[in-house]
């Protein structure tokens, strides 16, 4: 098949799994069903071939056996036969269809849960202990030369350095409202102390606020991010499909 | 009189426009700004800005992990992106290997958008970017918090089993192709860049901060929340949903903080040239003025909602 | 050995949150009565299973995207508090899953429920389903399901992305009652925005622990809420000693590779010449070192080897 042609079909194909999908906002129907299961077809075959040649067969098939020396096709490897331990550990996995026996299934799935419970104490430090640093954030200015921190353009590095060594009045405005947010969501936070002190409850309930304002802000950052795929599947059938079918008819 | 009763209020129809005309509107306002060619006037995000200020620092010559685990789910926004930071590897000889963590589609696209962005070059006379000798597709990892680990750990060892065919066409390990040459640990790596629509950004930053400069393209979902890693100093730059990508093209046309170049960003020292006549504005310079028609129907069916319910309101109080 | 080359404070930090955790396990194993706060959304549970019942359709559940980990089991263990409720007034469970673990683990869950209550024959293939683990094919699957039955209540909880709002809009278009909750502080102002109640962030962790009485979860929630003071407590000192020593001159200069050498004239503290930052960040990063040829030597060849 000539390519142009092949294009025009592939994204004919598209247009219709696109606008199947979209014919959901009206209602419910047969055209989206179909769809839905051609998508869900897909996804279970493509996923599955992936499992095998990007995931077992590269990482243990291949781990285990190992390769011989083929002139100019490969320089061989050795095998590392161990890796056999694995497959007995992951078919305890598909007991889980076993009514009587499927408590068996729990073993892969306890080293999976225990793995990655291990993983997130290891790298706690790591990714909260830069993030606790950056909350202690100095609020007291150290200069009151100019309310704003300067554009560091056209300056000598001795000067750059003096400009970001200071704080200035505004950074610290900021700083001061970053810190409380933290300490009042954080407060808002705690489940087992009773929130009796006057104080501590009008923090708690500063920090949902804080909460609702933060939410809203990251509302409109994702409303921008369903757009852009909306536009992306206009741009897809208005311009891409146009374009194919316009070479197709020359 | 019961007509009369039944007769709706101004609050109500306006809180009752049927969705079939919203969806309708709303298609017409995506559609139609798609061929208009109406440059946005831009001011880069500093993020943006240091994300570009890294990758122009990076010496020529040396290699860059990407990380990429986007699929066509979140086209709109990472397909800009990657397009966007290839042409920027490419063009200032920078290796590259590319890895997926979360998507088994994704290697398939990103080899994909190798190949496109490729073909653009050979059309415009420029070297090709050869697999195995500048770039590598290192396929997909299973596990994103294991290969993190391991990458962290042992990256030769991480990347043990993966092959590729050499100039010869013998397969070969990829630890020993010219991209990974006199590079042992991740340590030697100049930049880890992540493309991603998902938290994946997060598990790897969770792991490699402290080993390698980060930086992150991600959706404007992932944009608050990747934030936070930039703010700590965790991400050395990032750009976030498709105002990031539209960023990094205005900030590859024409510079930033040069002089005489529109994106002066103050905070960002230093200045940076651009690529001057070459194809710089993408997908983000296509999609931009859309995003911003998008929004302003969003607004206005906002204030019309909060219009009708004032309206309703009132009418039911009295 | 200096601090510069263990930076044990870290792994001190660290284990310190650990015996808060295990400490108070054991605590909550001994006493039951430990005070909890209660979450407002928590009443909507029972709620919203009751209008089900009223309505004779199913609940349905969906313990989010993520792969079989501590926010999955968490979904889970309030899931079989939802399931129970159900499986009492004999309304029929849709619980989808996205991971193949997480539907096993699912699918032991919901059979005990089912088993405790007296009724194992009512669970079925459909009661407990693995749709898809790509993102948008599960959400399609889902808001078919959604459509299709007409479920009369949804309880989302778990790791949700793009797919957040798909579910909600769906359900809330049919006019089931749904309680959310997502560990993603991107997704819950979608929740926010489209269902009728919704757990915020860590809210999610204490209703599990609130539902079951469990030591172990009650003992977490505990052991996190005195890790959470104990960061509060590390910040405040922290934000006051950065106030006062950015303040402060200084005759050193520091230089890359860790060490401080004199200068002639003083001048300001930098922000990483403070105390808080010599503790956090006690291991200087190395220059990189690139040796091999930067670009290619002639135009078509590769560089290197």
């Amino acid at each position: 098949m000539n390519p142009v042609t092949y294009d025009a079909i592939k994204l004919t194909l598209g247009v219709l799994a696109t606008v199947g999908l979209y014919t959901v906002l009206y209602r419910e129907n047969k055209f989206y069903r179909f769809w839905e299961h051609v998508f869900l077809g897909l996804a279970a075959g493509w996923a599955s071939v992936t499992l095998w040649t990007e995931t077992l067969k590269e990482n243990w098939w291949d781990a285990m056996l190992g390769k011989s020396v083929e002139q100019g096709v490969s320089t061989g490897e050795p095998g590392y036969w161990i890796y056999a331990v694995m497959l007995p550990l992951g078919v305890l996995g598909y007991f889980v269809y076993s009514k009587k026996h499927s408590w068996i299934a729990k073993i892969p799935i306890g080293i999976i849960l225990g793995l990655w419970s291990g993983q997130q104490i290891q790298i706690w430090w790591q990714t909260y202990g830069p993030q606790m640093k950056a909350s202690m954030l100095p609020v007291v200015p150290t200069t009151w030369e100019s309310l704003t921190r300067p554009a560091m353009n056209g300056l000598t590095p001795e000067q750059m350095a003096s400009v970001t060594a200071n704080i200035y009045p505004s950074q610290a405005i900021g700083n001061i409202l970053a810190i409380i947010t933290v300490i009042c969501v954080l407060t808002y936070f705690l489940f087992s102390f009773e929130l009796k002190n006057k104080v501590v409850s009008s923090m708690s309930l500063t920090g949902r606020y804080l909460l609702m304002i933060g939410f809203g802000a990251i509302f409109g950052s994702t409303v921008m991010m369903r757009f852009s795929l909306l536009i992306d599947r206009m741009y897809f059938i208005t311009i891409e499909w146009f374009d194919a079918l316009k070479l197709l008819i020359g | 009189m019961a007509q009369v009763q039944n007769e709706k209020t101004l609050g109500e129809k306006l809180l009752s426009i049927p969705r079939g005309v919203l969806f309708f509107i709303l298609v017409l306002a995506t559609a139609i700004p798609l061929r208009c060619k109406v440059t946005i006037p831009n001011n880069p995000a500093e993020n943006s800005a240091n994300l570009y200020r890294i990758l122009m620092s990076i010496p020529e010559g040396s290699t860059v992990l990407v990380q990429s685990d986007w699929t066509n789910s979140t086209r709109g926004e990472s397909r800009g992106q990657f397009d966007a930071l290839l042409r920027i590897l490419m063009r200032r000889n920078i290796k590259f290997a590319v890895l997926s963590v979360g998507d088994p589609q994704a290697p398939q696209v990103a080899k994909d958008v190798v190949d496109a962005i490729n073909r653009e070059r050979a059309e415009k006379g420029e070297r090709q970017y050869r697999r195995w000798e500048d770039w590598l597709s290192l396929g997909l990892f299973p596990n994103a918090e294991g290969t993190g680990n391991g990458i962290a750990l042992n990256m030769s060892n991480t990347f043990a089993t993966k092959e590729e065919s050499d100039a010869s066409g013998m397969k070969r390990k990829v630890m020993l192709s010219p991209v990974f040459q006199g590079v042992e640990s991740v340590a030697d790596i100049a930049a880890y860049i992540i493309v991603t629509g998902t938290k994946s950004s997060q598990i790897a930053i969770e792991r490699l901060n402290n080993k390698v400069t980060m930086l992150a393209l991600v959706t404007g979902v992932m944009g608050p929340e990747t934030l936070t890693y930039y703010a700590s100093g965790q991400l050395k730059g990032m750009s976030a949903g498709l105002k990031g990508v539209y960023d990094l093209e205005t900030m590859m046309e024409s510079g930033l903080n040069v002089t005489g170049s529109p994106n002066q960003v103050p905070a960002v020292p230093g200045e940076y040239p651009g690529f001057p006549g070459q194809t710089n504005l993408a997908k983000g310079t296509q999609y931009i003025l859309t995003l911003h028609s998008a929004i302003f129907l969003l607004i206005a069916a906002v204030v019309i909602g909060n219009i009708g319910v004032i309206l309703s309101r009132k009418k039911g109080q009295s | 050995m200096q601090y510069q080359d263990t930076g044990w404070i870290g792994i001190a930090f660290t284990l310190m949150l650990v015996f808060f955790v295990l400490f108070n396990i054991r605590r909550a194993g001994k006493n039951n009565d430990i005070y909890i706060r209660k979450i407002p959304g928590l009443n909507a549970i029972d709620e919203a299973v009751g209008r089900a019942t009223e309505m004779g359709r199913p609940v349905l559940m969906v313990p989010g995207l993520g792969e079989l980990n501590a926010i999955s089991v968490q979904a889970l263990r309030i899931f079989s508090y939802v399931a129970r409720t159900a499986v009492k007034f004999s309304n029929p469970i849709r619980l989808c899953c996205s991971q193949a673990p997480v539907f096993a683990v699912a699918q032991e869950i919901i059979r005990d429920v089912y088993q405790q209550e007296g009724v194992p024959e009512k669970f079925d293939d459909e009661t407990v389903q693995f749709l898809s683990d790509r993102q948008f094919a599960f959400a399609a699957a889902v808001s078919g399901k959604i459509l299709r039955e007409k479920t009369a209540a949804t309880f989302f909880m778990g790791e949700f992305f793009a797919e957040s709002l798909i579910f909600a809009e769906t359900a809330n278009a049919i006019g089931a009652i749904q309680v959310a909750s997502s560990t993603e502080n991107t997704q819950t102002p979608f929740f926010i925005a489209a269902c009728d109640y919704v757990l915020i962030g860590e809210e999610f962790y204490a209703a599990s622990a609130y539902l079951t009485r469990e030591p172990v979860l009650v003992g977490s929630l505990i052991g996190q809420d005195w890790s959470k003071i104990a960061i509060l407590i590390t910040i405040i000192f922290g934000f006051m000693m950065e106030s006062v020593q950015r303040g402060q001159m200084t005759g050193m200069e520091k230089q890359p590779d860790g060490s401080y050498t004199p200068i002639a004239e003083q001048r300001l503290k930098k922000a990483n010449e403070t105390f808080m930052h010599n503790v956090f960040n006690p291991d200087p990063p190395k220059p990189l070192e690139i040796t091999r040829p930067q670009k290619p030597a002639e135009e078509g060849a590769g560089g290197g080897e």
